[in-house]
């Protein structure tokens, strides 16, 4: 596998996308991986990488924070190529996720894996991973990711929101020179060299519970917990006055639930003036929820990925999605530096961006690292 | 607030929050578990699949790997069982003079070999169970006749006398060496007698588990041949009576191919029925049987039923066929075009087979050393297209290693290894196949005088013919440049049938060639079948 890579923190698209590839070899690409800041226009981004490597398969999204190779930025794009003979990637761009249906799950599938020429009930699941790109504002993850993930055999499926800079107010998916919204994109592809699945996250439960006692799933909000109004039982838990917890506050203190001894973190994305809280995912009315304690990032990081290392010796890609979460706290506790040298550690190359949500073979998840490294032939 | 009002909404919260649960716990004792913890649950069935589905591919290939193994154990058995055999071979020594007689003096092993006591007086290919004055008798005394005559070199003649004979269910080996006089007349033939069936057996075997392996390692591959052997077959069934040489062109692919799998029996028989001036139905349907035989010999390891092999057959599932549907509905021919070309792209290495394998062979065989490239396999092409070109590339091979490529004490400053290179890519909107060797070159007035020699150029036209076209020579059928047909490089329809594929497929192919430096074959291809090609 050839990688090559660049960034660029220049706002006008064409010139961004020419001083982070500038330095490129003229390796014939597979594919091309690129994440951009609110600061670039993704429509225009997405053109100029055609126009400089027609016919290259090109995935990417907006984002809220960028990852490139052991460093963390902010209002940049960063870009990878790849060549990888060792790799058939295929990808689709799926539409309307507002209204994505498992049928149409069935359909998207069905077209990677004939352009794989793959069979799927004849499937090597040693050989095949999947990632998604999806719009971040939609709420429409969880379905999306579950569909998909049953229409793709069950192949490893990694994936991420789109992000922008924490604006909520439109986030894009980019595919082969187009930028889209309300839209995702979907790649499978089959590998002839090893890879591994990483998730991550650095929280556990504490003794402080809340119960879900009136909830409107389908938009994320829980608006009472324990049978106050959700804010001010939530501030209670956290020993603290409502009026002090802000988003700033809440993203620290996610609250986590647990299904088969496993743990799942449900964090704040934010704050209704009717002290009602919007959860990045899926919420309902009978939830137990604990109130998350903390581990140290980057030990933590450090021990999952020890167990990469263990798997595949040092990969040669690495493809990461962090919530945005994750980063708002490395940021604050001036743990970027030491969070992306373990990624260096892990992998030749990186690249990533902060999310507003991961995926996991099927599940939305958030307040994690997931994360897709390949290693090298055998 | 009062403290009344205080206790009163903590009440209040609290008889929410214990409602709420009850109500949950209700619906989970009825088998509602919310769609959280369905979700959750799906996961987890999903990823309990996987592992099924991982487990059970796991088991598949250690199967795979199993017979692999056993058949790697075998082969090494048997080669260490030919060593043993070769240590242990019997030899038996015998003089014969110029009319065959064995003289007095033979080694008594020769009793034994050839089955009879007394042997001296008596006639050599007598003894070796060749009818008197039969043909066969005739050509043996013949050959032994012009040893003696001494006139062409000794390893001509010694090569003309038989040196494997059949009797019973035994083989014999044969070598003659003339012994001569102080005038250095050939005064007598001592031969060397030994008995090779164990011999043969055990390599025989080996060849086949040596093929096994090599299919195991290239399933789909072979699959895609013999599903391509199948239609061929049957499509030259039908051309038998009108087209002889698109008969003739489909039995010698099938030939090459079959020998690139090392089936080197089934491709010395199919080389038997091309040595004959007419192939005919019962020709074609023995190569079949001999196809279909070997799979059902080898069913166990191999898991392919060559009956249930349908070269044309794609697979198509619903989902696509309502895409087709309602294509059809819009009369979308262009989206109909293009929906046929996605469902017909493969990657090109399973047509190619084992190229690399085949190369290996070849040079081993040829006595020549060569590296060999192949670069862009795994292209996507449309095997309608594709898969007639790509299934003739062995001939272009062929010719580059028997022909092109020169011993390594020819190459003068040239490095002693040479060097072949195939590559495909897609580029400008077509598949672009290249097939070059740093050879010899093509010399194009040799190239001229043998079709001048064959007939079919008269002296004059081939004289004014350019260059390029004397060079295009070599596509012309039955036009072969070396001496007589073998095994290796047929009679002449390999090259013709290259370019015949190639044109009828709607490509162009191109010759550049330097004497003394390499020749480079350019073929390019449509991407896709044009729209009015069945």
């Amino acid at each position: 596998m050839h990688v090559c890579q660049g960034r660029s923190f220049l706002t006008d698209a064409a010139r961004a996308v020419e001083e982070a590839t500038e330095s490129w070899d003229t390796t014939p690409l597979d594919l091309i991986i690129l994440f951009c800041s609110t600061e670039q226009d993704p429509a225009a981004v997405a053109a100029a990488v055609k126009e400089r490597f027609p016919g290259v398969l090109t995935i990417g999204c907006t984002t809220a924070g960028e990852h490139l190779t052991g460093a963390h930025s902010n209002k940049s794009l960063v870009i990878t190529g790849v060549s990888s003979p060792e790799i058939t990637w295929t990808a689709a761009c799926v539409h309307n996720v507002s209204t994505y249906t498992a049928e149409d799950a069935e359909e998207t599938a069905q077209g990677l894996f004939d352009q794989l020429g793959a069979d799927p009930d004849e499937l090597d699941p040693s050989r095949y991973f999947s990632m998604l790109l999806i719009d971040g504002l939609r709420m429409r993850e969880e379905a999306v990711a579950s569909a998909l993930a049953d229409a793709l055999q069950g192949v490893p499926l990694v994936g991420g929101s789109a992000g922008d800079d924490l604006k909520f107010t439109e986030t894009a998916v980019i595919f082969n020179g187009e930028s889209v919204t309300d839209a995702a994109v979907v790649v499978l592809a089959e590998s002839a060299v090893p890879f591994s699945i990483i998730k991550h996250q650095h929280f556990t439960t504490t003794p402080q519970t809340l119960v879900v006692t009136r909830a409107d799933p389908d938009k994320r909000t829980v608006h009472e917990l324990d049978g106050y109004p959700a804010l001010e039982a939530y501030a209670r838990a956290l020993g603290m006055a409502p009026e002090a917890v802000t988003s700033d506050v809440a993203f620290l203190h996610p609250v986590t639930f647990t299904s088969n001894h496993e743990i799942y973190v449900r964090s704040v994305q934010s704050i209704g003036d009717d002290g009602s809280l919007v959860f990045y995912c899926a919420v309902e009315e009978g939830m137990v929820l604990d109130v998350g304690g903390h581990h140290d990032m980057v030990d933590m990081l450090a021990a999952d990925l020890d167990r990469i290392r263990g798997e595949l010796g040092k990969a040669e890609l690495l493809i990461a999605f962090n919530c945005i979460l994750r980063s708002l706290e490395a940021i604050g506790a001036e743990q970027h530096c030491a969070l992306g040298e373990l990624l260096q550690e892990t992998a030749v190359a990186s690249i990533g961006f902060d999310t507003y949500g991961e995926q996991l073979n099927g599940l939305h998840i958030n307040q994690t690292l997931v994360a897709l490294a390949i290693g090298k032939a055998a | 607030m009062s403290e009344q009002t205080d206790w009163k909404t903590r009440a209040e919260a609290a008889e929410r929050t214990v409602s709420v649960l009850k109500a949950k716990v209700r619906a989970l004792y009825n088998g509602d578990q919310g769609a959280v913890q369905r979700q959750l649950d799906r996961a987890r069935q999903r990823e309990e699949r996987m592992r099924a589905r991982r487990a059970l591919m796991q088991a598949k290939n250690a199967a795979l790997q199993e017979h692999s193994a056993r058949l790697e154990v075998e082969v090494a058995q048997r080669t260490r069982d030919i060593q043993i055999i070769l240590d242990n071979v019997t030899f038996g020594f015998l003089v014969i003079d110029r009319q065959a007689t064995v003289k007095p003096g033979y080694t008594r092993s020769c009793a034994a070999l050839l089955g009879t006591e007394e042997i001296a007086g008596q006639v050599l290919p007598t003894i070796l169970g060749l009818v008197p004055e039969s043909n066969p008798w005739l050509t043996y005394m013949m050959s032994i006749d012009e040893v003696y005559e001494d006139f062409m070199p000794e390893e001509l003649t010694l090569a003309q006398v038989p040196g494997r004979v059949v009797i019973g269910d035994r083989v014999l080996q044969l070598e003659g060496r003339t012994i001569r006089d102080d005038d250095d007349q050939v005064e007598g033939l001592l031969m060397t007698i030994s008995d090779i069936t164990a011999l043969e057996a055990a390599r025989r075997e080996n060849q086949i588990n040596r093929a096994l392996l090599q299919i195991l390692r290239q399933k789909d591959a072979f699959r895609a041949f013999l599903a391509d052997c199948r239609v061929q077959l049957s499509t030259a069934k039908d051309a038998v009576a009108d087209n002889k040489t698109f008969v003739r062109r489909a039995v010698h692919t099938i030939k090459g191919n079959a020998g690139s799998y090392g089936l080197s029996e089934i491709a010395t028989q199919i080389h038997r029925i091309e040595e004959a001036p007419v192939i005919d139905t019962s020709d074609l349907d023995q190569i079949d049987e001999a196809l279909r035989s070997f799979l059902a010999l080898h069913r166990e390891v191999l898991e392919i039923e060559y009956d249930e092999l349908d070269g044309s057959a794609f697979e198509v599932t619903p989902a696509r066929l309502s895409e087709l549907e309602l294509l059809v509905e819009r009369s979308d021919t262009a989206a109909m075009r293009a929906w046929m070309a996605g469902l017909i792209r493969k990657p090109a290495s399973l047509l190619l087979g084992p190229l690399d394998m085949f190369v290996a062979r070849l040079a081993e065989r040829l006595g020549k050393q060569v590296r060999f490239e192949l670069s862009g396999a795994e292209t996507l092409v449309d095997t309608t297209v594709a898969q007639p070109v790509l299934r003739n590339l062995s001939h272009l091979i062929r010719n580059a290693l028997d022909h092109g490529i020169e011993p390594d004490y020819e190459r003068g400053e040239k490095p002693p290894i040479a060097a072949l290179r195939v590559s495909l890519a897609e580029a400008g909107g077509a598949l672009h196949i290249t097939v070059e060797d740093d050879g010899r070159g093509i010399d194009p007035d040799r190239i001229a005088q043998v079709a001048v020699d064959r007939g079919v150029l008269s002296a004059a036209v081939a004289a004014d013919l350019p260059r390029a076209e004397k060079i295009n020579l070599i596509f012309h059928d039955g036009l072969s440049s070396s001496a007589e047909a073998t095994e290796i490089s047929g009679r002449g329809v390999g090259m013709s049938a290259v370019r015949g594929a190639v044109l009828s497929s709607g490509g162009t192919l191109t010759v550049e060639t330097t004497l003394g430096a390499g020749t480079r074959f350019h073929i390019t291809l449509p991407i896709h079948a044009a729209a009015n090609a069945a």
